[in-house]
């Protein structure tokens, strides 16, 4: 009898104690948390979470209404304003953030050229640029500082790529991927005005069948790497200076059909959403970018964009199985927190 | 009738003076008090002492003469046992013999040597000159009480001083026939000091709280209520034991939480350690569980956790059965290795049955 009543002294402060740590948790949780996004393509709306920074795990925020087939969310480096691409309407929807609730609210909205794929910011925050897919062009806008707006800053500029799906930004370069050329086309940015003008060494010419599908640069310091998940399934990788590259670049094998790469923040991993293949191609990454393959991983169907934040956390969109996954991310393997369920065809993530 | 004759006779020779007849000193009413001076007899008479009255115009032996001449009226009635007026006279002859005597001293003399004899009653009086007249002040009192039952003053010719003293006599003695049953002053009420309510009570109150720790980042304040139910006094008179529920609703800061509230059962031990008239000051410690609900803008959570609070309370009584509280607390709730700590402050009602 006595050990009975001990027991159950036991289970009760044990049970109190864990209340407690969760119930500090979930305050924690509210205080910490930071937001995370995800288009939805079919859908049209944009799926909000807020991430927690020490668990990694999502809460599910609900959804917020988007253009037509939205296809690509960018948050700002302060994260008080969203950029959602929508490529049925042919616009941009802003959206404010907030910081407190972590939800988004529909702020404006700016005309596109036809087709438009992402958005990349300027890193002074002043400017914005938007690569339509069939204009082939670049949208210029200036970003309004209170507001998010984004005003046009007069014609579209020719990308001469065809087609032009992908672009990305490092200092006051923009790069863009070109499917047709098999080539990365180089733009300097006036930090002024926000116009862009072709660079002096305009193009890059990839090898043959490297046809990029997307492109993602990382920058740590002064060491700036770009890389390119291509269609026949390699992911090259090449520094970006000197410029133009020495060529041929360095090619690494992947799963099939590479559709994004994903860099931590430190740029010590990248992770490579194989799409055709329903895994993830793990590299780890040297003091200048440079990877060295370190396995693939399982994953969900029709893995999609993929994010890497400071926390250590990686969240994956998976358009198979309309999800986005939560991973932790540990040297260069990855461990499934959890899958939480997100509108139709998802696409993009963006968090702050 | 020989006492009329004196009296007229002392009148006509007497030198004139005029003094005044002062009030009763209230020591009197602290000696030791008789039977009362009232006309319930109950088997026993009520002792009257008919004193020599105090002269200051006509001879001096007049004021024995008028309490005799006072005593047989009363002896005749039957009503109140008369004390012997020769050992009155004897008593009172060194008294009235001091050619300095005041009227004060007179008077209280007088009622000592009546609360010597144990009397119910007294007559005492005094005769002077006022103008042509001769000014009569005549009492009569309640020993016990000192008050006054029958007084006359008032100025007569002196061929009418024999007729006025008769009507004096009859009366005092008349009094005696409508007198209330009982003529003895209300002994003066001792303040005691007010005993330590005991037993049970009921208490509600409005509470104020202030968090520290990480609930401080989400919540500035809390407010709620309570309502308390204990006993006072059953193992010592200034120990008390008691069940305590509290609600409290907590303010957010800003949209990072909607709400957040807790419900909770205590159990409380007191001890007053301190007590003035109407003041008292307790110290409380209360032991309980709280359960509650955390609504933020991005998570929820059901709660529950062991609460802890040392409180010092002060009430102030108003009557025996309602009092005001305050009460300032320390509360602490162990959340694992955390401890959350809160300042808090009530304001109530007592009530005791």
């Amino acid at each position: 009898m006595r050990t009975m009543r001990i027991y159950t002294l036991l289970v009760g402060l044990t049970l109190l104690l864990a209340a407690c740590t969760s119930y500090e948790d979930a305050f924690n949780r509210n205080l910490d948390s930071t937001g995370l996004y995800v288009t939805n393509s079919s859908s049209n709306t944009i799926s909000q979470f807020a991430a927690d920074p020490k668990s990694g795990i999502l809460n599910d925020l609900g959804t917020v209404a988007a253009g037509t087939t939205p296809v690509y969310v960018a948050v700002n480096a302060a994260g008080t304003f969203a950029y959602v691409v929508n490529s049925g309407s042919n616009d941009v929807y802003v959206y404010s953030i907030n910081k407190k609730t972590r939800k988004l609210a529909f702020a404006s909205s700016v005309a596109t050229g036809t087709l438009p794929r992402m958005i990349a910011l300027h890193s002074g925050g002043k400017f914005a640029y938007v690569v339509n897919e069939t204009d082939n062009d670049i949208s210029r806008y200036s970003i309004d500082a209170t507001t998010g707006a984004l005003t046009s800053l007069g014609a579209d500029e020719p990308t001469t790529a065809n087609p032009s799906r992908a672009l990305a930004i490092t200092g006051n370069l923009l790069y863009v991927a070109d499917a047709g050329a098999i080539a990365v086309k180089l733009f300097n940015i006036d930090a002024a005005t926000g116009g862009i003008t072709p660079h002096g060494t305009p193009s890059a010419a990839l090898d043959t069948g490297e046809v990029p599908t997307s492109i993602v640069i990382s920058t740590v310091g002064s060491s700036t790497a770009l890389y390119l998940p291509c269609a026949n399934n390699t992911l090259v990788y090449f520094a970006g200076s000197p410029w133009p590259p020495t060529l041929p670049t360095t090619e690494f094998s992947v799963g099939a059909t590479p559709v994004a790469v994903a860099t931590n923040p430190s740029r010590t991993v990248a992770i490579v959403s194989n799409s055709g293949d329903a895994n993830l191609s793990l590299f780890t990454l040297n003091s200048v970018g440079a990877p060295t393959a370190a396995g693939t991983i399982s994953t969900c169907t029709t893995p999609g964009q993929m994010l890497i934040n400071s926390s250590g956390f990686g969240y994956l969109v998976c358009n198979g199985d309309n999800t986005v996954r939560a991973y932790t991310l540990s040297g260069a393997s990855l461990s499934l927190i959890n899958s939480y369920p997100v509108g139709t065809a998802p696409t993009s993530v963006a968090a702050y | 009738m020989k006492y009329s004759l004196i009296f007229l006779i002392f009148l006509a020779s007497a030198p004139l003076l005029a003094q005044a007849t002062p009030a009763l000193p209230t020591s009197v009413a602290n000696l030791e008090p008789p039977k009362g001076c009232t006309a319930e007899l109950q088997g026993n008479r009520p002792k009257i002492y008919i004193a020599n009255f105090y002269v200051t115009y006509g001879k001096k032996d007049m004021g024995k003469a008028i309490g005799d001449f006072i005593a047989e009226k009363f002896e005749a009635d039957g009503r109140l046992e008369v004390i012997s007026r020769s050992m009155i006279n004897e008593e009172m002859k060194t008294l009235l013999s001091n050619k300095k005597l005041k009227p004060e001293k007179y008077l209280a003399q007088t009622l000592a040597y009546a609360a010597g004899k144990n009397a119910d009653c007294v007559v005492f009086g005094r005769i002077s000159k006022n103008k042509s007249k001769v000014s009569f002040l005549v009492r009569m009192a309640a020993v016990e009480s000192g008050e006054n039952l029958r007084k006359v003053d008032t100025d007569i010719e002196v061929n009418e001083a024999l007729k006025f003293l008769e009507t004096v006599g009859d009366s005092f003695v008349t009094y005696f026939k409508t007198a209330p049953p009982k003529v003895i002053a209300q002994p003066v009420e001792k303040e005691e000091p007010r005993a330590k309510p005991k037993g049970f009570y009921a208490a509600a109150s409005g509470i104020g709280l202030m968090p520290y720790g990480f609930v401080k980042n989400g919540f500035n304040y809390a407010a709620g209520g309570s309502a308390e139910f204990g006993h006072k006094g059953k193992l010592h008179k200034d120990i008390f034991f008691g069940l305590n529920l509290e609600y409290l609703h907590y303010i957010p800061k800003d949209e990072t939480f909607v709400s957040l509230y807790g419900a909770a059962s205590y159990g409380l031990a007191g001890y007053e350690y301190l007590t003035y008239d109407w003041l008292h000051f307790q110290l409380v410690l209360y032991g309980g569980y709280q359960f509650g609900r955390l609504v933020g803008a991005v998570e929820a959570i059901n709660y529950g956790y062991g609460m802890f609070m040392a409180g010092t309370r002060a009430v102030i009584d108003f009557n025996n059965k309602f009092s005001l509280t305050l009460e300032p607390r320390y509360v602490l709730a162990i959340a694992g290795s955390t401890m959350i700590h809160s300042a808090a402050a009530s304001v109530g009602a007592l009530w005791r049955f």
